[in-house]
């Protein structure tokens, strides 16, 4: 299996769904705006 | 309003039972499952609808995640910086999450998963993206952890007049999603 992320595409035209690692270009696009959440147990408010 | 009333004993016939169907309030247009770290539904938006309900259901991450949404024109994300948006969160221990984002290349549709093994759900309503104005969004999303519920709600405006038909949902990372997502179009009249 792949260690590069994959991207799956569905049609609404029912054409197969199919799914591919993604390009460079694409990998390149994924990065989070912000930090992921991280208070899974928070302290008392 | 109702299209008709039936009356005790009255037989509900083939062209009734047509007609309610085809006034349905909303129509499932399209449907998939999560399996990767981005998943694209493409050419669910058309002129047949202006305003779009999406469903996502059980959607798991492999690893702590936020989720996002990009629109797509045919199969290619809008990452321009015209994504805006704000949420009010809180946990279940009164612990506030809120998120914000200004000029951003994604929208932020939430669930704040914070780890493998947690399950969520969202329900977005989808505005005008087959019309040249801003496509809006208003979501609710929920996630339960490791002994923790979040929850949450909000919304993302695209800041251009841009058309889509589709979207993708993203965790923006290395991290996978699975789930089911339907989405319905709300009939007009």
């Amino acid at each position: 299996m792949s260690n590069k992320p994959q991207i799956t595409t569905h049609y609404a035209d029912g054409s197969p769904s199919e799914t591919r690692d993604m390009t460079p270009e694409e990998i390149a696009l994924q990065q989070a705006p912000m930090e992921p959440l991280t208070n899974e147990t928070p302290t008392a408010g | 309003m109702a299209i008709k009333t039936f009356t005790t004993g009255e037989v509900l016939t083939a062209a009734d039972t047509n007609t309610y169907l085809a006034n349905s309030g909303l129509v499932q247009v399209a449907s998939g499952t999560l399996n990767a770290a981005a998943t694209n539904f493409v050419g669910c938006f058309t002129p047949t609808y202006r305003n779009y309900r999406v469903v996502l259901d059980n959607v798991i991450p492999s690893a702590s995640t936020d989720v996002y949404l990009r629109y797509l024109s045919g199969s290619t994300p809008n990452t321009t910086s015209s994504y805006f948006y704000a949420y009010r969160a809180i946990n279940s221990a009164g612990t506030s999450l809120d998120q914000s984002g200004a000029g951003i290349n994604a929208g932020f549709i939430n669930c704040r998963f914070t780890g493998s093994g947690q399950s969520g759900s969202i329900v977005m309503d989808i505005f005008d993206p087959q019309i040249s104005a801003r496509t809006q969004l208003v979501n609710n999303s929920q996630n339960l952890g490791t002994s923790v519920y979040i929850s949450s709600f909000g919304g993302i405006s695209f800041d251009a007049s841009t058309v889509f038909d589709g979207f993708q949902i993203n965790t923006l990372g290395a991290p996978t999603l699975t789930g089911n997502v339907t989405i319905y179009g709300y009939r007009q009249a």
